[in-house]
Parts: structure tokens; C-alpha cells; sequence
């Protein structure tokens, strides 16, 4: 298959099931919620050393959000209940109780129950106030700038991490360019993030290291400078390799993630150096989740 | 829906708060005219009192040309929706847990004494003790809304534990007495001492201004976010009502009641 006569691999990526919840975090003004949303979903690139992925699902006008002010909308995501708690209690707890004039409520209805006001109310020192709004409970805690209204708990879902695609290109210029047009139209997209900063990541890795101590190690089959060193996975073409890791809530919202994704990257063109898609996998033993690429980019039939 | 119809005014004292939607309103109309209400001890049929019309239906029942005879109507009512047509009489929705309640007329004394859950409309007014505490209980109201399209006698929510009780028109005395938690809301004139003995909770008032204790102290004008939500909800209920609350965008906030360490909250709108 070739879209613009960018090759798409016949392969697929290999995602495994997490724990997600989404918040909606709330300010004055669109500038101070961001600023809250930027620093709970900073350092929260890869479960393997960050705890969590998280990422800015969309911004909100003031109509879409509980209390009426301009909003940003988050997911994070972890592989256990337990680690996804305790995420959620510091992310907020150091980065949306902090900011000025921000609140943060649960951007699920459904699931299960995940403290989140429950026990961040504890700051307030025995000051803080309970609010029970139809079935829902706030906490109002007094800070220096007026309160800090966070909903008591949060909803967890199960959710899907580690869909991805590879961008295959002839220079490191022509990789950059087709992976912000695929995340410029991946973010439209609802229920997803792309955790990597910029959405981009160019450190793809495999499973394992010549050292001990090391879980992850590069990709070195991907990386270009190495393609006579090591059984390469690139064509004598291609100069750079970009990838674009995807979370979502559900199999769909990757499936169009990825559609809408490569579609963005392709767009460029074999002409303008894009060479090939393609995808991680471990081989299709590890992760239950599998995105065929070619499935994906099929051309969809009309009704 | 079922409707009963008093045939005549009632001799006495009828205890009805067996007349729910969940227990009688799926009976056929003449299982219904057979059920036995008791009146001076003695079980008497249902049908010697009312007359019946209307198709069963086990989640709407309505009560027409309700009298104060009427005992217990609404007791610990757990669902579906009563329809009391006419002015009834003491505790009405006493103990309530859920399901929904309207009053096309005024209330006397103790409206929702002690009510767990649900919604009570009332399109008059009420007597005293609305929201309180049934007798001998500690606290009172401990959830459910309680909307009041009329007025309210004195000692308004007195102890109320959780919940939310809006009134649209003016107060008797002591409007949220002893209120341990929950949230009031007064658009008209409350009267005096507002919050006397208040330990925690919020009352949102539009006047009264001068009424209250000396025992509360100011905190300032603040913009409080939970007021939106707060909005927001009473709009799903009473649209007429959420908009009166616009007023309170940024309110005066006083906190009390000192005189017994209480952290309560009056808020007063349009600041």
C-alpha cells in the first residue's frame, strides 16, 4: 500500500491496557489553566521512569466546563490503579493546587472512584469546606488567593497505551515537518494524547540492554547512523526516523489517531522525502492491543 | 397516573402516608378502593374516603384536594413522583428518601423533618422548622433539595445536616439555626438572626444584611466557583430560581457563628 507514494508497511503497533482518567482543570482566564495543565502533564513522557503518561487532551470554553471559566482538559495514564492514584494526588497536588485561581474536576462520569479532592482537602488544615451539589462532592480549600474548588473524586477507566507509528524519512528536516502536520491533526482528535514533548519522539527503544541495569535501550535498528552496524531496519533512503506514541481511552480513538496521523504525514509526499510508515511492535507476544496500519488506511467505504 | 379525590372534608385525622406512588399507585382501581386506612384505630377502605380515576401507574400518584386531615403524607417516600394537590398539613415528606414531591399549596410546620434524599417542591408557603430535625433528632434535613416557591416560617433548616433548601420569598426568625452543614438559599428578606448557633454550611442571602448576630465576622468580597456549579444544578431543577442566583458572582462572605466556634458561611450577593 502507498499513499502518495509513501510506502505503508504491512506491520502493526503493539499497545498494551492501562488505567486513565481525565481531568478538567479550570481558571480565570484560558493563559492560567494552561499554565496548570502544562506543569501536572510535564515529565510524564513514558511509564518507564515517569510514573504516568499524561497529556493535554483540549482546551474548553467556559460553556464546556463545570464551573463556567476557561478550561483545559487532561488524561494521564498508568499501568496500575494504585500508581495512578498516587499520580494524580502529587500532579495535582503540587501543580493545579498551586496555580493561581485554577479548579479541577473529574473529566469522566463513569468508572471507578479515584481520590482526587478527597485527599487533597487535607491541605486545608480542618478549614476546608464540603460541598455537595446534586450527587456530586467539592472540596473548597482556602488558599491565599480565595479557594480551591476540586471535585472529590475522580473516574478511572481502562484505556489502551502504546499505539504508535514510525515516519521513515530521507532527512531529519523531512521527519519534523511530516510529524508536526500528523500531531497538529492528531490533536483535534478526542480521548487521545501523545505524551512525547511536541507529541514527537525520536528515542524509540526496544526492550533490553547490553547493560544490567538498564530496562529499555535504543531502537539501534531504526537509527540511521547505525545501518551498517547493526541489522537495520532502514532502506539506504532514509536519514532520520521519527515516531509518534499515541494513549487512548478506547480502540477507536487510536484507530483514528493513527488515521488521521499518518494521513497528515503522507501528505507531504514521497516527493517530500517521506519514505515509509511503519509501526512498533514486540512481535505481537506482549501487548493484546494490535493496530494494523494497513487495516487502518484502508480506504473507507461509503454508506 | 392515579388520581384520588376527597369525596368530603375528613371528620378527623387520616393517616395516609401509605398513599405513595410505590406502593399503590400500580393497584387497579379497585384493589385501590379496598386498601385500609386506619382512622381513630379502626381500618376503614380507602374508597369510603376518595373517589379514584385515572390508569395505574406505579410511579405517579396525585392526591387531590389535600386537607391538613391528611397525616403523614410523603413519609420516608423512596420513589416516584406524588402529586399533593391543596394545602396539607405537618411533616409532610418526613424521613424522606428519594423520588419527588409537589405541593400545589402551602405546607405547615416541619416540611421535609429529617428527609435523607429526594425533592420536595412547594408552590406556596411553609411553617416553621422546614428542613429541621424530626423530633428528638439530632440533626435535621440530611439530604434531598427542598424548593419553596412561597415563604418559610421561623427557625428555617434549623440543624440541617446536608442538603439544599431554596426559598423564594421571606423568612420567619432564625433562618439556619444550629445548621451543621448544607446549603441555604433565601431570595427574599430572612429574619432575624440568621445563622444564630451555626456550625458549618453556607447560606446565601440577598438582604438582611442588618439582621445578623454580631457573633459573625466579615471576610471580605470574594468570587466563589462553587456558586456556578451551584447554579448550574438548581437550572436542571428550577430554571426561574437559578437565575436570581447571577446576583451572587461575587459575594460578601461573613463567617460564623463565633459564639459557639462555629466556621459557617453567609454569603450575600451582588457585591
Amino acid at each position: 500500500m502507498k499513499i502518495r507514494g509513501v510506502l505503508i508497511e504491512d506491520t502493526f503497533a503493539e499497545a498494551f491496557p492501562m488505567k486513565a482518567t481525565r481531568l478538567v482543570i479550570t481558571a480565570a482566564n484560558a493563559t492560567w489553566a494552561m499554565h496548570a495543565a502544562q506543569a501536572l502533564t510535564g515529565f510524564a513522557t513514558s511509564v518507564i521512569a515517569c510514573g504516568c503518561e499524561a497529556g493535554i487532551e483540549r482546551t474548553l470554553k467556559p460553556a464546556q466546563t463545570p464551573d463556567g471559566r476557561p478550561g483545559v482538559s487532561v488524561l494521564l495514564f498508568a499501568t496500575s490503579t494504585k500508581e495512578l492514584t498516587r499520580q494524580i494526588q502529587n500532579r495535582v497536588g503540587q501543580c493545579v493546587l498551586t496555580a493561581p485561581t485554577t479548579a479541577c474536576f473529574a473529566g469522566l462520569e463513569e468508572g471507578d472512584p479515584l481520590p482526587l479532592g478527597k485527599a487533597l482537602r487535607f491541605f486545608g488544615d480542618s478549614y476546608q469546606i464540603s460541598k455537595k451539589i446534586g450527587s456530586k462532592r467539592y472540596w473548597r480549600v482556602p488558599v491565599m488567593d480565595g479557594e480551591f474548588l476540586c471535585e472529590d473524586v475522580t473516574r478511572m477507566t481502562k484505556a489502551i497505551g502504546g499505539g504508535n507509528f514510525l515516519i521513515l524519512a530521507e532527512t531529519q528536516a523531512n521527519a519534523l515537518r511530516a510529524s508536526e502536520l500528523a500531531v497538529a491533526a492528531m490533536r483535534k482528535i478526542p480521548e487521545v494524547i501523545m505524551p512525547f514533548p511536541g507529541g514527537v519522539v525520536r528515542s524509540g527503544s526496544k526492550v533490553g540492554s547490553r547493560y544490567k541495569a538498564l530496562p529499555a535501550s535504543t531502537n539501534d535498528r531504526y537509527c540511521p547512523t547505525l545501518k551498517q552496524v547493526v541489522d537495520s531496519a532502514l532502506p539506504e533512503s532514509v536519514g532520520a526516523v521519527l515516531e509518534i506514541v499515541i494513549d487512548g481511552l478506547s480502540v477507536e480513538a487510536i484507530n483514528e489517531a493513527t488515521r488521521v496521523g499518518i494521513t497528515a504525514a503522507c501528505s507531504l509526499g514521497r516527493e517530500g522525502g517521506i519514505v515509509a510508515i511503519t509501526a512498533g511492535n514486540y512481535g505481537g507476544n506482549l501487548g493484546p492491543f494490535h493496530f494494523k496500519l494497513r487495516d487502518i488506511m484502508a480506504p473507507r467505504r461509503r454508506r | 397516573m392515579i388520581t384520588l379525590r376527597l369525596r368530603a372534608p375528613l371528620p378527623c385525622l387520616l393517616d395516609a402516608s401509605g398513599l405513595q406512588p410505590s406502593l399503590v399507585g400500580g393497584m387497579d382501581i379497585t384493589a385501590l378502593s379496598q386498601l385500609k386506612l386506619h382512622v381513630h384505630g379502626k381500618a376503614r377502605p380507602l374508597g369510603e374516603f376518595f373517589t379514584l380515576s385515572g390508569k395505574p401507574d406505579n410511579t405517579t400518584l396525585c392526591i387531590a384536594g389535600v386537607t391538613p386531615a391528611l397525616q403523614g403524607l410523603g413519609k420516608e417516600m423512596r420513589e416516584g413522583l406524588l402529586l399533593l394537590e391543596g394545602s396539607c398539613g405537618d411533616a409532610v415528606g418526613a424521613g424522606m428518601r428519594g423520588g419527588e414531591l409537589r405541593i400545589t399549596g402551602d405546607a405547615r410546620h416541619r416540611l421535609g423533618a429529617g428527609m435523607r434524599g429526594g425533592l420536595i417542591r412547594v408552590k406556596g408557603s411553609v411553617g416553621d422548622f422546614a428542613g429541621g430535625p424530626l423530633p428528638g433528632a439530632v440533626s435535621g434535613m440530611r439530604g434531598g433539595t427542598l424548593l419553596i416557591s412561597g415563604h418559610a416560617g421561623a427557625r428555617l433548616a434549623d440543624r440541617l445536616r446536608r442538603g439544599l433548601i431554596l426559598v423564594a420569598g421571606d423568612t420567619g426568625p432564625a433562618p439556619a439555626s444550629q445548621m451543621i452543614a448544607g446549603t441555604v438559599i433565601i431570595l427574599g428578606t430572612p429574619g432575624d438572626s440568621p445563622g444564630s448557633g451555626m456550625r458549618r454550611g453556607s447560606l446565601l442571602l440577598k438582604a438582611g444584611a442588618d439582621a445578623l448576630p454580631p457573633t459573625f465576622v466579615p471576610t471580605g468580597v470574594h468570587e466563589l466557583s462553587f456558586i456556578t456549579l451551584l447554579t448550574r444544578h438548581l437550572e436542571t431543577l428550577d430554571p426561574r430560581h437559578a437565575r436570581a442566583l447571577r446576583g451572587f458572582r461575587s459575594v460578601r462572605r461573613w463567617v460564623g457563628d463565633r459564639g459557639c466556634g462555629g466556621q459557617g458561611e453567609i454569603l450575600f450577593a451582588g457585591h
